[in-house]
């Protein structure tokens, strides 16, 4: 995972003025739900083809770079590649579905990120998810924030120090040890000093999750249409097996 | 003030958990996500990791670093390593040094999950050492050296190799798990001389 990554996609969903940014975040969900479905129903690479290739459609129609989300989103091609190893049969078909179905499903998800700001996804989580669940999502997503902060300082200094140098990995290593070291020590004194704040503001065991559940606009239109159709696909593809 | 009893923990959850997938960005290790599971595992206790692993996997998978339809599976297996690391960290901390303890504690927590996810695998199969693969598919990953796929409904392909498959999974673990456990062994020394309360050890001086 690339150090700002989390940085750059709430960038993207904060940022955007598109059609799909506009549209609500239990719609866009709900697009991205079917076409995970559709990924695990379907057998057909040419499906997991065109949910991949809707996606990065969604994410070009919405100015958002898809090459950087695609990168993003291909992460689990590595682990895809383990068991595309273990089971390859000879045949083109195999690691395609392998991998169609590992980068389909995480583009749906991070097109859903990068075109909604986190609150809102969470605070839909939040009315399905037991209470302290939802609240440390959202208190675990702004706290990613901090640390990416305090590391990328921690790193930096390291650095300048002459802490890491190519020609010697395993002091590298210790450092950049160290350095988590500190890190962990500056997380639990961040994570006092946040309870305490909390307290003051008059927390009591319970954080408000922002935004109503179903808000319908127009542009939610689109992406249901969507979803329901490439899940609808995947029914009949599957059905007519 | 009465509180409820967890809402006291909830920040340092949070940020632990945070710190978990902090430590995934770092590049210690080139083309290896470093965890800190058994870190985590080490600082939260029993009673907060399934949520911590909860949170972890979801928000992986929300970034597309995971596998959002494997997120109970992935969390069972890294809330049990981080649980491992807690009570093996426990039990060595009596007879070693804080890092010697952190150290194997993380090693053989990471070989515990690795095993129950190789496990998992098998327990699909039909046969010794092939998994029909109508009943395993990869949707998404998840998050560790040694953490493959994981069994999910769907899929036409037909094999597995479950010997090439938990083969694949030891040799790259034999590359990551020392590795990482070396870090977490400098982390928890660290911890131990800064806060030792953190890691659940009592303090080696008094206070003044």
């Amino acid at each position: 995972m690339s150090q700002f990554d989390v940085a750059i996609i709430d960038y993207w969903s904060t940022s955007g003025r598109s059609m799909l940014h506009r549209a609500g975040p239990a719609a866009k969900l709900t697009m991205a739900a079917c076409f995970v479905a559709a990924v695990v129903i379907t057998h057909h690479v040419a499906l997991l083809a065109a949910v991949y290739a809707l996606c990065v459609g969604l994410l070009v129609s919405a100015r958002v770079p898809a090459p950087k989300v695609m990168l993003i989103a291909s992460y689990p091609a590595l682990f895809a590649l383990i068991f595309v190893i273990s089971e390859w049969d000879g045949t083109w078909q195999t690691p395609a579905l392998v991998f169609g179905r590992a980068l389909a499903a995480a583009l749906a998800l991070v097109t859903l990120l990068v075109t909604t700001p986190y609150p809102r996804v969470f605070s839909l989580l939040s009315r399905v998810l037991p209470g302290i669940v939802g609240e440390a999502l959202f208190l675990t997503y702004r706290s990613v924030f901090l640390l990416l902060d305090m590391a990328g300082n921690l790193v930096t200094a390291t650095r300048v120090r002459s802490g890491l140098q190519l020609r010697h990995p395993l002091v590298n290593l210790r450092n950049l040890s160290l350095a988590m070291g500190k890190l962990l020590i500056h997380a639990f004194d961040r994570s006092e000093l946040q309870y305490d704040i909390m307290v003051v503001r008059g927390y009591s065991g319970h954080i408000a999750a922002p935004g109503r559940a179903w808000n319908a606009v127009a542009t939610d239109a689109l992406p249901i249409i969507l979803g329901a159709a490439a899940l609808a696909a995947a029914i009949i593809l599957r059905w007519i097996r | 003030m009465s509180k409820p009893p967890f809402a006291r923990k909830l920040p340092l959850l949070s940020m632990t958990a945070a710190f978990v997938i902090v430590a995934m960005s770092i590049p210690i290790i080139p083309g290896y996500d470093i965890q800190l599971a058994a870190v985590a595992g080490i600082i939260l206790g029993p009673a907060a990791t399934l949520i911590a692993a909860f949170v972890v996997n979801l928000l992986l998978a929300l970034i597309g670093h995971g596998g959002i339809t494997v997120v109970g599976l992935n969390t069972l297996i890294l809330s049990i390593e981080m649980i491992a690391g807690w009570a093996l960290f426990r039990l060595l901390s009596r007879m070693l040094s804080p890092a010697l303890a952190g150290g194997i504690s993380a090693f053989l927590a990471m070989t515990v999950s690795a095993g129950i996810m190789i496990g998992v695998v098998a327990l699909g199969a039909s046969t010794a050492g092939r998994v029909p693969l109508e009943n395993v598919v990869v949707v998404g990953a998840p998050h560790h050296e040694g953490g493959g796929p994981s069994p999910h409904a769907g899929g036409e392909i037909r094999n597995l190799s479950l010997g090439r498959f938990a083969a694949m999974v030891l040799a790259l673990g034999a590359v990551g798990w020392p590795l990482e456990s070396f870090i977490a062994a400098v982390v928890i020394r660290f911890a131990a001389r800064v806060k030792p309360d953190l890691v659940g050890l009592a303090p080696t001086y008094e206070p003044v």
